[in-house]
């Protein structure tokens, strides 16, 4: 296939979400270094200097991301949604088990989170419906159901790995990208009244979760109840966070962390790491780029091309807005700890790829918005 | 942007989506200043808490030392093991070892790592080959550290004066109790920073610097440590001992259940010595019955019975009522009070006051009551201190009973004045007779002479001085004493005398028999058992002693007469030899070593005894005893054992003695005076007994350190 690259595409390449990005990158891997920070060594940190080779690789995901015309993808989204669903699949027969899941199939020394990829998968696939059956007076409750049946073989899939987490930003996301195509006022009104009902039937789900399950969500009510065992990650993240106070205690000087207390403390933790030693003002500083980098992705979304375009790049941000939210509100104790990085800012390179390929999507839709090229239906 | 007909996504709903995704922002943002700046402070001291662990050390505990030197108690190091189970697990396949090192049950060791304390003590206390075993199973988390531990070297001797303290070196009981803040010091808190995997980053003060690679584990308490003062206890730990040996020796030939002696010094009423039998180990509290831990002379009261007829005698005669040389017509053994009948002994007629004493007549005394009044008879019994504590230092006195005379029976005056429906306690009948015996004044017993900064020997507390002022009252005129002392040495000099056994060849004595009837507890009735007590004093004419001998519950003979007197003879004679019986004020120095043997001490030369009591001769035989070096004591207490003989030649055997305390080294000594030859000579490498000979003789005692058990014969040259 023959790519057009015309002036106009270089100009509207989006420098400022790939700006934003790179700053969410820098800070989390300052981060990173300084959780794997060990005063005693003289060893540089493999982490962040693994973190910043990942970062590289994304960058280079992201700009194969932006080669092409995103709409391409819309003919070979249920390619990309076949392949993603097989390797889930393939993760109960060959995934590696870690901290009592299998949610890893490792490629060589290189091992990916294929739920990541799903969920990418998922969102190609759900723009390429909601953009085929756009209705000028909003979604009827029939056309929920491909949507659904597309959603719930991945994050079923997701949920026996186990990880809840990952299972339900995958619901938020598929969620978020309804609201965007606009259900009828009727459909809203049926989806409110579902989503009440479902109230009273939670403690018969709760009787099916993994006793780890609900003891993460009792300890997340209470988690002073057993500040040792389950409920000691979240004591540990609110009393750094809370202990770095306005300034933070310096870089390199978060007792916390330092000291070891906080579990998992460059991937899920990492905020509080952070927080730790940059203080409120730096944790306003990241959640500020966070905000930018949504307000940024929304401005593409609301003049991109064509339905596709938009759906395609409000997707990858939801799963980023979601993600942060989920991972910040576990770390600040106000969501139970489902095992969600904060994206662009912990460490992992599965992760940060897959996710700086997702903001390349974005920017390849900001950058072909005036594009002639019609995609070709089907 | 305007919409475009194919997004399909109208800018008001991206308008609402971007609203919605600053509100959940916003709200972390909200979180995180809630966090930071709202909980701050709590979180901080969560923060803090955790990896600022905190272990209190106790500061080494002043010594109790008598008024010789002779350690009563001592603080040594000893290393002690912990763990933090939180941080580290001890590998359940390890520690079935750690038990056998610590030789404690497994399911004990269990107990304590399963806890998810940051910091728990495994054992306290141990042998540095335990801590060296330990150190080498190279366990996580289980580390050595030296703790001050107090050791009695005289074990049971002086018990129940001494008292415990417990592993975390606070007072339990007796002085321990009493003077703990004294003896106390300051503790010392190490801040132990940990980190989430429990490593030990920063370790204040704790030795751990300190020790090398090989023989791990903390040498040498911290520096900072200052130790708590040293007391200076009016007691003769050889005449304790005497005083216990006599006393058990009494208990057990009258197979009787317990006994108690006291000897004070009447003109000061410093405590020379305090026994009860049965007694305990100090090193061993657990192991004692609580029965012998009690300090009966101060925690219990009972009926006195005829000893108290002195202190009747006493007020009729300071009153004037009576005269020595009226007659009391006794109604020949029946007198009919009320409803009541007394009935004496043997029957009498006409006894003189005197007499009434001698034969402890209970009509004779319920006659004179009867002159006297309850009223002022009640008086004299509060002046004399009965029916409130002694106010001794001594923790968990008890006042005994005296009724409120307005709520006396027709009867009570008549039973009291012999010692009847009062209760009293051995410490309160011990002083009243000291006032009897001084000329009429009361003083307060104490048992504290001062008390020595360790570390500067400055004198913080003295008797006589800064603290508890005796209370010391005249309580009867000096002319009644003498009346009272002369009836008293009736009753042990004169023949029908209640007390002959009493008697101790070529010296006078003067005290009372006493055989009270012991109530029951559960029937609140008189029982069949009797206390049988003689409480007197010695010289008659210029007392240096007042003794108290009480046997509870002989079986056989039961009088104090027959019982008590007998002891309180040969315990007298035995520390008025020590003496060489000279009348007067109590000497500066005792003679060292152990308690002189009756005979073999009529038969030595006075001038030698002499010669110790002799001023300035204290300083010479014992150049470096007490004062300024004390504190070089405490400080010494804490080296390791000496791995070579030190010399004893030249030093007195209790010099020797507390030396080989300290060092821990058993002495075996032979004969009395100065050191002039060991075996193993100076120099020598020890591994076991140190045998130091001396030319001359007397009488035993036993001694011990630190829980090795150090036997020192003296006998009699050949």
């Amino acid at each position: 296939m023959r790519v057009q690259f015309d002036r106009r595409l270089i100009y509207h390449f989006d420098g400022v979400l790939m700006l934003l990005m790179l700053a969410i990158i820098a800070l989390g891997t300052v981060s990173v270094y300084s959780a794997d920070f060990d005063p005693n060594s003289s060893r540089a940190s493999i982490f962040a200097a693994r973190q910043a080779m990942w970062a590289t690789m994304g960058v280079l995901a992201a700009l194969a991301m932006v080669s092409f015309d995103y709409r391409k993808l819309e003919r070979y989204a249920y390619v990309a949604y076949g392949l993603g669903l097989s390797l889930l699949l393939a993760v109960p027969l060959i995934g590696s088990t870690s901290n009592g899941s299998k949610r890893w199939i490792g490629f060589g020394a290189f091992s990916v989170q294929p739920s990541e990829m799903m969920k990418l998968a998922l969102i190609i696939v759900l723009a390429r419906y909601f953009h085929r059956s756009m209705r000028p007076e909003g979604l009827r409750l029939r056309d929920l159901v491909v949507p659904v049946l597309l959603t719930l073989p991945p994050v079923g899939l997701i949920l026996v790995q186990p990880d809840l987490g990952t299972a339900g930003v995958t619901c938020f996301v598929v969620a978020s990208m309804v609201v965007l195509a606009g259900p009828s006022p009727r459909t809203w009104a049926i989806l409110c009244g579902a989503a009440l009902s479902v109230v009273p039937a939670l403690p018969y789900l709760a009787s099916h979760l993994k006793p780890y399950q609900l003891k993460r969500i009792e300890t997340f009510l209470s988690p002073e109840l057993d500040p040792l065992g389950a409920g000691y990650h979240v004591i540990q993240s609110k009393i750094a966070i809370g202990s770095g106070g306005f300034y933070g205690k310096g870089f390199l000087h978060g007792t916390q962390n330092q000291l070891h207390f906080l579990p998992e403390q460059h991937t899920d933790f990492i905020f509080s790491v952070f927080s730790e030693e940059w203080g409120f003002v730096g944790a306003i500083v990241l959640i500020t780029l966070y905000l930018a980098l949504m307000m940024r992705g929304l401005v593409v979304v609301g003049r991109a091309k064509e339905r596709f375009g938009a759906l395609l790049a409000f997707g990858v941000l939801s799963n980023i807005l979601w993600q942060a939210v989920i991972n910040l509100g576990m770390t600040t104790g106000m969501l139970p700890v489902v095992g969600i990085t904060l994206p662009f800012f912990s460490y992992g390179g599965s992760s940060l790829i897959t996710l700086m390929a997702g903001l390349g999507l974005v920017i390849n839709v900001n950058m072909r918005r005036f594009s002639k090229d019609r995609i070709p239906n089907f | 942007m305007i919409r475009t007909p194919e997004t399909g996504a109208p800018r008001q709903r991206i308008l609402v989506v971007a609203v919605g995704v600053v509100l959940l922002l916003a709200g972390m943002a909200t979180r995180v200043a809630h966090l930071t700046i709202v909980e701050r402070a709590e979180l901080l001291r969560k923060a803090q808490s955790q990896y600022l662990e905190t272990i209190h050390m106790a500061a080494p505990r002043g010594q109790i030392r008598d008024r010789e030197g002779t350690i009563f108690a001592d603080t040594v190091g000893m290393p002690s093991i912990y763990a933090s189970p939180r941080y580290h697990q001890v590998p359940l396949e390890a520690r079935a070892a750690l038990a056998k090192a610590l030789d404690v049950p497994r399911s004990y060791l269990d107990g304590k790592l399963d806890r998810k304390a940051g910091f728990v003590w495994l054992k306290r206390h141990v042998t540095r080959e335990q801590a060296q075993q330990v150190e080498r199973l190279r366990l996580p988390g289980v580390e050595s550290i030296l703790e001050g531990r107090r050791v009695y070297p005289l074990e049971t001797i002086g018990s129940h004066i001494v008292g415990t303290a417990g592993t975390d070196m606070r007072g339990l009981e007796g002085i321990e109790l009493r003077y703990d803040k004294v003896m106390r010091g300051e503790e010392l808190v190490y801040r132990v920073e940990r980190d989430g995997r429990g490593r030990s980053l920063f370790t204040e003060g704790v030795a751990a610097e300190q020790s090398d690679e090989r023989a791990p584990g903390p040498l040498a308490l911290d520096s900072r440590l200052e130790a708590g003062a040293a007391l200076e206890l009016t007691i003769d730990a050889g005449l304790q001992e005497m005083v216990e040996r006599e006393l058990a020796a009494g208990v057990q030939a009258a197979n009787a259940d317990a006994g108690t002696a006291i000897m004070l010094d009447p003109h000061t009423g410093a405590i020379l010595a305090l026994a009860n039998y049965p007694w305990f180990d100090p090193n061993k509290p657990g192991n004692a019955n609580p029965q012998a831990r009690r300090n009966r002379a101060v925690t219990d009261s009972f009926e006195p019975g005829s000893t108290l007829k002195a202190v009747l005698a006493a007020a009729a005669l300071d009153e004037g009522v009576v005269d020595p040389d009226d007659r009391v017509f006794c109604e020949n053994g029946k007198l009919k009070i009320g409803k009541w009948t007394i009935n004496d002994h043997h029957p009498y007629g006409l006894l003189t006051i005197p007499e009434v004493i001698q034969y402890s007549s209970n009509i004779g005394v319920s006659k004179i009551a009867e002159k006297l009044g309850r009223e002022r008879y009640f008086r004299y019994l509060q002046s004399f201190g009965f029916g409130k504590p002694t106010s001794i230092d001594l923790p968990g006195e008890v006042g005994g009973i005296v009724r409120p005379v307005n709520r006396w029976a027709q009867i009570d005056l008549a039973t009291t004045s012999f010692g009847q429906g009062i209760s009293v306690t051995a410490m309160q009948l011990a002083a009243a007779y000291g006032a009897i015996a001084n000329g009429g004044r009361l003083h307060q017993p104490y048992l504290l002479e001062r008390a020595i900064d360790t570390n500067t020997g400055k004198v913080m507390l003295e008797h006589d001085g800064s603290f508890g002022e005796a209370a010391s009252r005249d309580v009867i005129r000096p002319e009644t004493a003498r009346e009272i002392g002369a009836m008293l040495e009736r009753v042990v000099e004169m023949d029908g005398g209640t007390g002959k056994k009493a008697r101790i060849p070529g010296v006078r004595v003067a005290g009372k028999t006493g055989t009270a009837q012991k109530v029951d507890s559960k029937t609140r009735r008189y029982s069949n058992e009797r206390l049988a007590s003689f409480v007197g004093y010695a010289p008659a004419d210029a007392p240096m002693f007042v003794t108290l001998v009480m046997i509870d519950n002989p079986k056989g003979e039961r009088y104090g007469g027959l019982v008590a007197a007998p002891v309180f003879s040969s315990i007298m004679s035995r520390a008025l030899d020590r003496f060489g019986r000279r009348p007067g004020a109590l000497p500066t120095v005792i003679p060292a070593s152990a308690t002189v043997d009756a005979k073999k001490g009529v038969k030595q030369s006075p001038t030698k005894d002499a010669k110790h009591a002799a001023p300035g001769a204290k300083r010479k035989e014992q150049p470096a005893a007490v004062g300024a070096s004390d504190g070089l004591l405490l400080a010494s207490a804490f080296k390791g054992p000496v791995d070579v003989a030190p010399s004893f030649t030249g030093m007195s055997l209790r010099n020797a003695m507390r030396e080989a305390q300290r060092l821990g080294l058993k002495l075996e000594a032979r004969g009395s005076g100065f050191i002039v030859a060991q075996d193993p000579p100076a120099g020598t490498p020890l591994h076991g007994r140190v045998e130091v000979s001396e030319p001359l003789a007397p009488a035993r005692s036993e001694m011990c350190e630190g829980g090795d058990r150090i036997v020192v014969t003296l006998e009699p040259a050949a």
